[in-house]
């Protein structure tokens, strides 16, 4: 807000006291926002390793790469690690919770 | 003269010759001349024709010796001992130079008649000029070097004949307080012993051992038996054990002026045994006595006796080790009960006092010694790890966890970066007497997230150097989820300068400056938004929106849920007579910007406006009715008109964010259950790579994996074994019951 506004209105917000001044009262400036962030899966937990897929697979956690280990979509919304899927697929391309053939939808990223 | 060979009398060169060695060997002058025809007199005996009379020269002079050192020995005999000691060393030093000139009078004897003696492939090398190594003769009755026949004289004629008496005289000399000198003449008569057999290569010290050092060190471990028994009735423990320090001390120096070299330690090492081995059993008994009244002094000497004798320190270090945990435990005792509330800094005095009077004191009083400072860790193990009851947790990982908080959070008043890094430092000290490892991890990393978050932390650089310190002593693992904490802070900002650009590049205005956090869940402990549907306003939520569009871009599959209850803004107040900047909570911000559109509220109709749940609600509307911007007129709450303030640009404080007992006792719940999965994961571990195991092995080993953690409670590892069985990890064995297979 100028300065040349503000030497108008004191003498009315004087006189408005207790009511309404003219023009907004307040204005927002800043905000710093908190977010969580997670795969957008159905359940928590990778049914192949049984670690949550917030999380490394167990593979990767003993790898101390952490920061690979990512999540991967079928075609049928079930979700995985995705190099747990890599393994799963290998003997059976089947997806472990549907039995639906085993088809990429995307890779969480 | 001449050189020729020929024709010698015997009678006749020996009546001159005899008469040169008598002097010789009792250091009288000999005129050059004479001499000169003494050497020539030996050559001549040795070359005369028809028969060399070299054989008959060696054994007269032999006998010539003999009969005088022979003499000598009887008139030494009878002395008196010290007179003995006296005139022993004389005359030893006179017979042992003149040794060394009959040598040279005989050199020509040495280098050509001997020859013939000398094994025969030694032959070659004997090279006049070139003195070589005496070799052992193959006959022991064959001639030697005069020298060496001369002092094998001394050896039998005189050592061997006054051996007793001259013994005990030199060991008389010795063990009195003698001066410097005598151990000097002492040292000089042992060294005759050496002399005389010098030329047996072999065994050049056999003699002297079996003539002098045995006889000695048996003749000291009963002088210093004694000794040592009187000084335990005449003295006090005090005086005692300072009297043996110096005594040995002594010993040592002494022994060193006269000993040889080989025996010096021999003859500490019997001091030693009679003056501390013998009495261990009394030098022990006022250990106990001597740390409880903190006698350095004492400890000091005790410290540096036994630490003379092998093995003999253990008593020392386990009262040590004791003494720091009593101590220890009696100020945290006294501390604990005194407070209501523990503080943390207070707390973490208390503990670096004690461990660091007991480092000076390992230093001071026990020499550095490893074993002590290892006693001083598992000595404040002992009592960092107090809790007050058995049920009750032990405090020290919580209050570790906050003081380390309060190091690395704003606000810490004039600390300069190495300061800090020693108060990290001191912190670690800590940190490695913990037991409950995880319980600081969970309480650091709760406390982490609260710095972060509300951007409390002095720092990234000392976040970061902290985490380090921590993994460093526990590993990777450990901190991986803190460090993916301080990678988040990171990306967020890195993401948060991105979104800006992409705004800019597509020209869009901006109305608020808008910045955010993106933090992984599961790495952080951060309490879930308790209003869920909160109503936001129109400005927050199109920042909002704009930005979920602009990270779905950047990332796939990815889910952002808001945690409002951390988020704060800036609120510009224009309705006064000066503009104020006020920096508050997203809820203080909802709540105000209510007033936009109507004069008065009550809670009923902000909170069916908001979202916002009451238990939520009260305290923040409270917050702003503390800082007068809200005036209540116990129903209703309206804008202070009249509010005012010295600054412009200010903060006020939300609900206020202290840890309650409930929050602490809600991390201790969530560190037993980590506890449990981590248990379960290492017995898991363990029955993979066993297969087979019985039920006390399998704790054992479970142990052994887990207590670099946390000191695990084998009822709680008994109901993880429990809980595997139930999820068929493992089962029992069908025949003995507390066996395990693994499932594969
Ligand atoms: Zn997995
Ligand atoms: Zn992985
Ligand atoms: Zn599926």
């Amino acid at each position: 807000m100028a300065d040349g506004q503000s030497l108008e209105e004191p003498p009315k917000v004087k006189k408005a006291k207790g009511k309404t001044p003219t023009g907004p009262l307040f204005t927002l400036k800043k905000w710093n926002a908190v977010a969580m962030w997670s795969w957008d899966v159905e359940c928590d937990t990778c049914a192949i390793c049984r670690v949550q897929v917030m999380d490394a697979c167990l593979r990767c956690q003993s790898d101390k790469k952490q920061e690979e280990c990512i999540v991967v979509w079928g075609e049928c919304n079930h979700s995985f690690h995705n190099c747990c899927m890599q393994l799963w697929i290998k003997q059976n391309n089947r997806c472990p919770l549907c039995q639906q053939e085993w088809t990429v939808q995307r890779f969480g990223s | 003269m001449s050189l020729r060979p020929g024709v010698v009398d015997f009678d006749e060169k020996w009546k001159d010759l005899s008469a040169t060695i008598s002097a010789v060997v009792e250091l009288r002058p000999v005129k050059r001349l004479t001499w000169n025809n003494n050497i020539s007199d030996i050559y001549a005996l040795c070359a005369a024709l028809p028969k060399s009379f070299a054989e008959k020269l060696y054994e007269s002079t032999r006998s010539l010796l003999e009969d005088s050192v022979t003499a000598l020995a009887e008139e030494i005999i009878v002395l008196d001992s010290r007179s003995l000691f006296c005139r022993y060393h004389y005359s030893w030093s006179l017979y042992r130079q003149g040794a060394h000139y009959l040598d040279s009078l005989f050199s020509y004897f040495n280098r050509v008649h001997l020859n013939k003696y000398r094994p025969q492939d030694s032959l070659d090398y004997n090279v006049p000029g070139i003195i070589l190594p005496p070799t052992s003769p193959v006959d022991p009755n064959a001639p030697v070097e005069i020298r060496n026949m001369s002092l094998k004289v001394w050896r039998t004629r005189m050592i061997d004949v006054i051996e007793e008496k001259l013994i005990s005289a030199v060991i008389n000399e010795v063990v009195k307080e003698g001066n410097q000198s005598d151990l000097g003449m002492a040292h000089d008569v042992l060294q005759s012993f050496i002399e005389v057999t010098e030329y047996d290569k072999e065994r050049p010290y056999e003699y002297y051992q079996r003539v002098f050092e045995d006889v000695f060190l048996s003749e000291i471990s009963s002088i210093y038996r004694k000794l040592a028994s009187q000084l335990v009735t005449d003295l006090s423990y005090p005086q005692y054990i300072k009297e043996a320090v110096s005594l040995l001390q002594i010993a040592k120096i002494r022994g060193e002026k006269f000993l040889h070299q080989s025996s010096i330690i021999k003859f500490v090492r019997e001091c030693e045994m009679k003056l501390v081995t013998d009495q261990l059993q009394y030098l022990l008994s006022y250990v106990p006595q001597m740390m409880r009244s903190e006698q350095f002094e004492n400890l000091s000497n005790l410290f540096i006796l036994l630490s003379r004798i092998p093995k003999t320190l253990e008593t020392l270090i386990k009262e040590f080790k004791e003494k720091v945990t009593n101590d220890g435990l009696v100020c945290i005792k006294a501390f604990m009960s005194s407070k209501q509330s523990v503080e943390a800094l207070e707390f973490m005095t208390i503990i670096l006092n004690v461990y660091s009077k007991y480092k000076d004191i390992v230093f001071d009083v026990f020499g550095g010694n490893k074993s002590f400072l290892n006693a001083l860790n598992e000595g404040c193990r002992g009592f960092v790890n107090y809790s007050e009851g058995h049920q009750q947790h032990c405090q020290s990982p919580r209050l570790l966890a906050r003081y380390t908080d309060q190091l690395l959070k704003k606000g810490t008043k004039g600390i300069t970066d190495t300061e800090l890094e020693e108060k990290l430092d001191d912190t670690i000290t800590v940190f490695n007497f913990i037991e409950d490892k995880d319980t600081f991890q969970k309480f650091y990393s709760r406390m982490l997230s609260r710095r972060l978050v509300y951007g409390f932390y002095v720092s990234m650089e000392a976040e970061e150097n902290m985490v380090q310190k921590l993994k460093h002593v526990c590993g990777y693992e450990y901190t991986a989820r803190l460090q993916r904490m301080l990678m988040d802070i990171t990306l967020s900002q890195n993401l948060v300068t991105e979104f800006h650009e992409k705004l800019k590049s597509d020209k869009e205005k901006e109305t608020i400056s808008f910045s955010t956090l993106v933090l992984q869940s599961g790495a952080w402990q951060l309490s879930q938004s308790p209003c869920p549907s909160i109503v936001l306003p129109q400005e927050l939520l199109t920042s909002l929106i704009k930005f979920e569009g602009f990270y779905s871009s950047r990332h796939c599959g990815r889910h952002l849920s808001w945690l409002h209850h951390l988020a704060t803004g800036e609120l510009k107040l224009q309705y006064l007579k000066r503009s104020y900047f006020v920096t508050m909570t997203t809820y203080q911000i909802i709540i105000l910007l209510l007033f936009e559109t109507k004069e008065s509220l009550d809670l009923q109709t902000m909170s069916s406006w908001t979202q916002i749940e009451e238990k939520e609600l009260k305290p923040t509307v409270q917050s702003l009715v503390d800082a007068k911007i809200l005036i209540s007129t116990g129903q209703e709450l309206l804008l202070n008109f009249n509010y005012s303030n010295k600054r412009t640009k200010f903060k006020i404080s939300g609900q206020l964010q202290r840890e309650t007992t409930q929050d602490i006792e809600q991390t201790h719940q969530m560190v037993l259950e980590d506890r449990k999965m981590f248990i379960q994961a290492a017995l898991v571990r363990v029955m993979k790579h066993r297969k087979i195991l019985k039920h006390n092995q399998l704790i054992e080993e479970v142990i052994l994996l887990i207590k670099h953690r946390f000191y695990p409670n084998i009822s709680l590892i008994k109901k993880c074994i429990e809980a595997l069985i139930d999820k068929q990890y493992i089962e029992r064995d069908a025949e003995s019951r507390d066996t395990y297979h693994y499932i594969a």
